[in-house]
């Protein structure tokens, strides 16, 4: 053969296999970068984390309904295991100085500069740095059954005089006027702060809360916290606050609202929504002496930060940051206000626009009397103290003052002293794998079951913080695991076809649930095999087995169901009609978090994972 | 050479300009980027200025109001708002604030709100410093409030501690236009970390955070960002350059006076630089033009020049070519270039055709045309191994010859082959065939003659040894019987037979000298034939006359006889044809013993032509015969038949040469036939042209007698300078009775001439080769004196020189006639009778 020919033919064979190559190289499509985002709220998974998600195709975004507290993520830092973007309810500066050394400094970032220059103060760090941003602000204030005050003829009050005769005369209605569920810590701070705006945003007040939240000082300054313990101490006393109200938690405080024996109580402005069922609920302004002087309290939805490692991989950095940046939009923003009705900006060019249910609220808004309320968590500790105590009637003002400055010096020093309760001898990753799905919750619902003593049991995503993490677990550690809130175990028998619709629902979404939008967001499973396919972002249930077989129709088996009742409800009656929900037996005053946490700091084991699901 | 050293010199220049203009174009890009930054700082300033200006007027006009209010304390606040609207609208801010410490504030209009003032707060209400804060206004729009502590007081029961005023930052960015520019540039406030407060053109903004903006986008070549915000942080100005997407734009930087804000301007390169690019660009192009003009001029100059050179080499070429094609077409010298690598012939000289017969394609073809007609080589034939060895100093030289088709003709060449470096990478040979067909004929040619020549020196050798002897022969006789005559001079018989001899030796030896005359005169071409008209009959007689008595004497049997009708007369050379038949029939006589038969037949042949007659002459012997060999040389010069027989009979071989000389002059043709021992035949044919009618004087039978007169008395003047021939003459004369006045020079003989009377003379005799003067001129002397016999006296000149030119020679002296010698006693009395 010629030169020539053999130069052409071996020419022909490379150009073939580049083409070959290349057809193959086709189908193999790059792998998603991913990113992780642990949002501090089950509720933000519903339209909010979609929202998110849909802005990203070429991303894979893992949504984990993670802890809404510090400590949560202070764990995770220990195990070198934060996520890409985490969220918190509520945090400060001072609550976060061990953890903002493995977080990114987002004071250069377009992010930060979007915000008002108002708003980044009190996130600045000595060092300049900024840590954490604020996002939507929730309008908190004095929430007011209108139906009641239309009914008794009763003036919605228009400043604090107004308010307090307004008490009064429900009171001699034989209705309460206004309580709150001051078992918490966050109605005590909230309330506190609320009756004492104008004393904190004096320089007073201001230079303080900037020493306060740097750690330039752990003490509450008694010159304006007495003032402000002496104003809760006549609220405490012009709302007519009584000792039970320190032991008032929501559900008593619903009761009381939802029987018209309360007018008013502390709440959110996505409070107005949950209460909407049992009346008019307007939202009122911590009032002031003038009804100049009234303002609302701003708790922002939640607090974001980034992992730290990100300033280590640039591009990655450059793609969490969209992911922030569209995390903080005007249009997530939004979504995000379907919870909350109103979200209030922090950032330039993001405004939501006023439900007609605040309106009332608009002199308020319109003043910028809008306090961002101090959410460190001595402050917490101290406002629980002083206000339960001033409600017991057993601080003065003063003593309130000491005793709540002694709670905040001595929260940090209780955190180091927290005891181990229980020890995981394995680890087991959030990631979810198509073939069995994700390890951690399965072994959440594998011990779940065990508790639950059930041969199935159907638990969210949401049911699992994020990984497992052998080695030593303190009480807060280990619950953190857990989800949040007021879960229960619910326990019945349910035939296979029952079992595969609710299963099915689940998978598919309903409105009970969130609606499935990614891989990790599907339910966990444990006692059967779901096989599931995905077909243009949603799922579809196409099976379920046990022990192999196909789960059968007419079978009864015994199932567990964990989430919120009022989900649990909806969810058994979307999937099997009414009065189903009534079959079950629930775990009662106790969540299903405190039955796995007594499990396994009673010596338990957790259970090992085991393949739920397989994703085609 | 030089158009080498041109180029370069060119190159360099244009690198030099290149280079020029390059370096010209960044220091000038250099100078616009300083000169940029700088123009921008100042317009910086002058923003900062304004800034500095419009927010140390607000701090003053809010103290000026302060007075105002307070002086108006309790009274009616409607004036004071009226008076505060009124300079909202004069200064365009949004509003005016009384400020508690807390933040709250009311507004003139009654409006009540809060300002979270942060560290400015504290600034302006703990410090008492006048200040510019950052805030939010109820709407969410972003503004700028311009505040002054105030002493505490009350206005409608707001209690304030400090006033201000607010412009949102759409307000103030009015403020912070850049004129200049068109507009075109952006001008900010910001914080230190680089958040924008004021944009000037908010509709623009692409960013909230520059810094941020320049780390992900900008490529900043002279500083790095933490530069920049260091510099910030030390209120360091300065300005950079950046690019973004590919575009420019320069970034300058400056702390505000009374904050740590910052002043940014951000400019496009291009519009900043575009007064001075246009200068630069207006003088790059203007240096341009003129470099590029002066380039284009020399390049044309260049280019004409060489266009002309080359245009000029073209003609040179051309004409070359044509010279040498004209050359080579004229010449028979073949040229031709071949590449030594593959044979192939890039030139031919187009003369190959005519010398070679091969045709230029032929040979552009395939060289090994050439091998094909070569015909014979003296060296070893051409082939690749003989290339390899040829250099520029070592050429190939061969001598071969070629065999033209054509004209079938053989030619010789000279053949060289040599290498050329015209193209080296072609390397390229040059084949010269020189002709040398001619210089080959005419070396053969030489040779030929050369041994022609040697051959006639042979002869000449061998005539002069024979002329030699001949010669000495019969002078032996004369010397001989000379002295026998002293001797015997009392003895008159033996005298008279001594002097028999010695005059029959004598006639021999003037007969030699006779022949070797006539030959000198035939090779010399200076024979002619002098055609008269003759009586053919008395011819024939005449000879026989001659020749009977030498016959008789050797008992031969000798005859003449005619054949055909024989003309009366005809017109011809009497006397050589008489030459030609008496040498030949001379040998015959000789050459044929005794008793022999010499027969000699005329014989009249037809003719074509009417007045001519075609005679042939026929001598035929039964003599010695002669061998083939010599028949050969028979009429070369100088050559006898050299038997035993023939060598005894004297002769002097040039008989025959003469004869063939003569017969060939006449036109005619001599053949011979012999057979050794048995005889010879001859024949001569010849054609005359009848001479019946012609009226011409016959020259009858060679009579040679003259009228008979008395010479004695005659007195002669003669000049010899040999005395014995003087001593001679004078006896001669004598015996004629004729007196002699003899002189030995032509000097003596003029001067005995002139001195002597008219008619004392009868004649003068000279003797041509004299000393002091010869006889031509003596004679000339004669003639042209005054002498009253000077042009009548015969002068005859008596010389041995005996050729025509001497006779000529002697005439046109004034000669009267020419007798050479030897002169006999019958021939003076001959010159005698006829010239005095």
């Amino acid at each position: 053969m010629k030169l020539k020919t053999r130069i052409l033919l071996l020419l022909f064979i490379v150009m073939m296999s580049t083409v070959f190559t290349a057809c193959q190289s086709g189908e193999h499509k790059k792998a998603k970068d991913t990113v992780t985002v642990y949002v501090s709220n089950i509720s933000y998974l519903s339209t909010y984390a979609p929202y998110i998600e849909s802005q990203f195709p070429d991303l894979n975004i893992r949504f984990i309904a993670g802890r809404a507290g510090i400590s949560f993520y202070e764990f995770l830092q220990q195990q070198d295991d934060l996520p890409d973007i985490m969220m918190v309810g509520t945090v400060s500066s001072r609550d976060s100085l061990e953890l903002n050394s493995s977080l990114l400094d987002l004071s250069l970032t377009e992010t930060v500069a979007s915000y008002h220059d108002s708003y980044l103060e009190q996130y600045r760090g000595q060092d300049k740095s900024i840590r954490w941003l604020p996002a939507g602000g929730i309008i908190n204030g004095i929430l007011a059954n209108k139906d009641l005050f239309d009914q008794y003829q009763i003036n919605l009050p228009t400043d604090y005089d107004s308010f307090v005769n307004a008490c009064k005369a429900f009171e001699e209605q034989g209705i309460r006027g206004y309580t709150s569920d001051y078992k918490y810590e966050y109605t005590c701070l909230y309330t506190m702060e609320g009756c004492s705006i104008s004393e904190l945003t004096s320089l007073a007040g201001a230079t303080w809360r900037n020493n306060y939240s740097n750690s330039l000082t752990d003490e509450l300054d008694r010159d304006l916290w007495l003032k402000v313990f002496q104003k809760a101490e006549q609220f405490v006393t012009d709302a007519r606050l009584v000792p039970e109200d320190t032991s008032r938690g929501y559900s008593m405080t619903l009761n009381d609202l939802s029987e018209g024996k309360l007018a008013m109580l502390r709440g959110t402005s996505s409070d107005i929504i949950s209460y909407s069922p049992h009346g008019n609920i307007v939202m009122l302004p911590y009032f002031g002496e003038t009804k100049e002087e009234n303002w609302l309290l701003t708790v922002p939805a939640f607090h974001v930060a980034l992992n730290g490692k990100l300033a280590q991989d640039q591009e990655k950095q450059a793609k969490v940051l969209e992911v922030l940046d569209v995390i903080l939009s005007k249009e997530a923003m939004e979504f995000l206000a379907d919870n909350y009705i109103y979200i209030h900006s922090y950032n330039q060019d993001t405004d939501v626009q006023l439900p007609k249910q605040l309106e009332n609220l608009k002199p308020e808004i319109e003043a910028n009397h809008m306090f961002i309320a101090q959410t460190d968590q001595g402050l917490y500790s101290a406002a629980t103290v002083a206000m339960q105590g001033l409600i017991n009637g057993e601080f003065n003002a003063e003593e309130a003052y000491n005793a709540a400055n002694e709670a905040a010096l001595s929260t940090k020093k209780e955190e180091n002293e927290a005891e181990v309760v229980f020890t995981a001898e394995k680890g087991y990753s959030s990631e979810f794998m198509k073939a069995q799905g994700n390890q951690a919750a399965s072994s959440i619902v594998n011990t779940l079951r065990v508790i639950a003593d059930t041969e199935i049991l159907l638990a969210p995503s949401y049911i699992s913080t994020g990984s497992l993490y052998a080695g030593d677990h303190t009480l807060e550690q280990l619950d953190n695991m857990f989800m949040p809130s007021g879960n229960r175990l619910f326990t019945g028998r349910l035939t296979g076809k029952e079992i595969r619709e609710i299963a099915r629902l689940m998978v598919e979404g309903d409105p009970s649930v969130i609606v499935p939008f990614s891989p990790e967001t599907l339910p966990i499973a444990s006692g059967i095999y779901l096989t599931v396919e995905e077909a243009e972002g949603h799922y579809l249930l196409k099976e379920i087995t046990k022990d192999k077989k196909v789960l059968e129709d007419e079978t009864l088996y015994s199932v567990g169901l964990v989430d919120l009742p009022e989900r649990i409800q909806l969810l058994t009656e979307h999937a099997l009609g009414e009065g189903k929900f009534e079959t079950f037996t629930s775990s009662g005053d106790i969540y299903a978090r405190v039955l796995w946490l007594d499990y396994l700091t009673a010596g338990n084991p957790l259970e090992a994972p085991s393949p739920y699901i397989v994703l085609k | 050479m030089k158009k080498s050293i041109k180029y370069t010199f060119l190159a360099f220049c244009m690198v030099m300009i290149v280079n020029f203009i390059f370096f010209y174009g960044n220091y000038s890009q250099n100078q616009i980027n300083h000169e940029s930054k700088r123009y921008l700082q100042e317009i910086c300033t002058q923003i900062n200025d304004k800034i500095t200006t419009v927010t140390t007027n607000n701090w003053l006009i809010l103290r000026e109001w302060n007075e105002l209010i307070t002086l108006t304390a309790g009274e009616n606040s409607s004036k004071l708002q009226t008076f505060i609207d009124e300079n909202q609208r004069q200064r365009q801010f949004s509003d005016f604030y009384f400020l508690a410490e807390n933040g709250n504030y009311l507004t003139i209009n009654g409006k009540e709100g809060y300002f979270n003032l942060g560290k400015g707060g504290q600034q302006l209400m703990l410090s008492g410093e006048d200040v510019v804060i950052e805030v939010v206004l109820p709407s969410g729009k972003k503004a700028v409030i311009f505040a002054v502590p105030v002493e505490k007081n009350t206005f409608r029961d707001f209690t304030y501690s400090a006033i201000g005023i607010t412009y949102t930052t759409e307000q103030l960015a009015s403020t912070l236009n850049i004129d200049t520019y068109s507009g075109i540039g952006i001008c900010h406030v910001a914080h230190p970390d680089g958040r924008i407060i004021v944009n000037s053109h908010p509709e623009d903004s692409q960013y909230y955070n520059l810094i941020t903006y320049l780390k992900q986008n900008a490529s900043i070549q002279e500083k790095s960002v933490e530069d920049i915000i260091n510099d910030w942080s030390y209120s360091q100005a300065d300005a950079v350059r950046f690019d973004v997407d590919g575009v420019s734009y320069y970034l300058s930087y400056q702390t505000v006076g009374f904050s740590d804000w910052v002043l940014l301007g951000l400019v496009p390169a291009e519009t900043v630089s575009a007064e001075m690019n246009q200068y630069t660009v207006t003088t790059l192009l203007v240096m341009g033009s003129v470099f590029a003009l002066l380039f284009i001029c020399v390049a044309v100059l260049i280019i004409t020049r060489s266009r002309k050179q080359i245009q000029t080499q073209r003609i040179k070429m051309n004409y070359q070519q044509k010279l040498f094609d004209a050359l080579s077409q004229n010449t028979n010298d073949v040229f031709l270039l071949f590449s030594g690598k593959d044979y192939k012939v890039t030139y031919v000289s187009p003369n190959i055709h005519r010398v070679l017969g091969l045709t230029v394609e032929e040979v552009l073809k395939d060289i090994h045309a050439l091998s094909a007609i070569l015909v014979e080589t003296t060296v070893a034939p051409f082939n690749k191994e003989v290339l390899l060895n040829i250099t520029p100093d070592s050429p190939w030289i061969s001598t071969r010859a070629y065999h033209n088709k054509i004209t079938d003709q053989i030619r010789w060449f000279y053949s060289i082959m040599k290498y050329t470096p015209i193209e080296e990478k072609n390397d390229l040979y040059l084949m010269a065939l020189f002709d040398r067909t001619e210089d080959r004929r005419i070396n053969m040619a030489m040779e030929d003659a050369l041994n022609a020549a040697n051959a006639a020196n042979d002869s000449k050798r061998n005539f002069l040894a024979n002329m030699s002897h001949d010669i000495r022969t019969p002078m032996n006789a004369i010397m001989g019987f000379t002295d026998l005559i002293n001797q015997d001079i009392n003895n008159p018989t033996k005298i008279k037979d001594y002097t028999r001899k010695i005059s029959a030796s004598s006639q021999h030896l003037l007969s030699l000298v006779n022949d070797i005359l006539d030959m000198s005169k035939i090779e010399s071409g200076k024979t002619s034939l002098n055609n008269t008209k003759f009586r053919f009959s008395y011819f024939l007689d005449e000879i026989k006359d001659m020749l009977t008595p030498q016959a008789d004497s050797k008992k031969q049997k000798f005859s003449i006889i005619g054949k055909g009708h024989f003309p009366q007369y005809l017109l011809g050379d009497k006397l050589r044809l008489n030459q030609i038949l008496t040498n030949i029939l001379t040998n015959a006589l000789k050459y044929t013993p005794e008793g022999g038969t010499i027969t000699m037949t005329a014989e009249v042949l037809e003719t074509s032509h009417p007045n001519y007659v075609h005679l042939r002459f026929t001598v035929e012997d039964n003599g010695c015969g002669m061998t083939p060999e010599f028949l050969e040389h028979i009429f070369d010069p100088f050559t006898r038949e050299r038997t035993m027989h023939a060598t005894e009979i004297q002769g002097t071989g040039l008989g025959m040469a003469i004869t063939n000389t003569l017969v060939t002059l006449m036109g005619g043709t001599i053949q011979v036939a012999s057979t050794p021992g048995v005889g010879s035949i001859f024949t001569v044919d010849l054609t005359f042209p009848l001479a019946d009618d012609i009226e011409q004087p016959e020259t009858e039978k060679n009579d040679n007698t003259l009228p008979q007169k008395s010479l004695e008395g005659l007195r002669i003047l003669a000049a010899e300078d040999y005395s014995f021939n003087a001593d001679l003459l004078v006896r001669l004369l004598e015996y004629f009775k004729v007196s002699c006045d003899i002189t030995s020079n032509g000097k003596e003989a003029l001067e005995k001439f002139l001195a002597s009377e008219a008619g004392y003379y009868n004649m003068i005799i000279l003797d041509i080769q004299m000393p002091v003067m010869n006889g031509y001129e003596a004679a000339r002397q004669i003639r042209s004196s005054a002498h009253p016999d000077a042009l009548n006296i015969p002068i005859v000149a008596m010389t041995a020189n005996a050729f025509e030119d001497d006779v000529k020679q002697a005439l046109d002296a004034g000669m009267t006639a020419h007798a050479s010698k030897p002169i006999g006693k019958d021939k003076l009395q001959d010159i005698l009778l006829q010239y005095s």
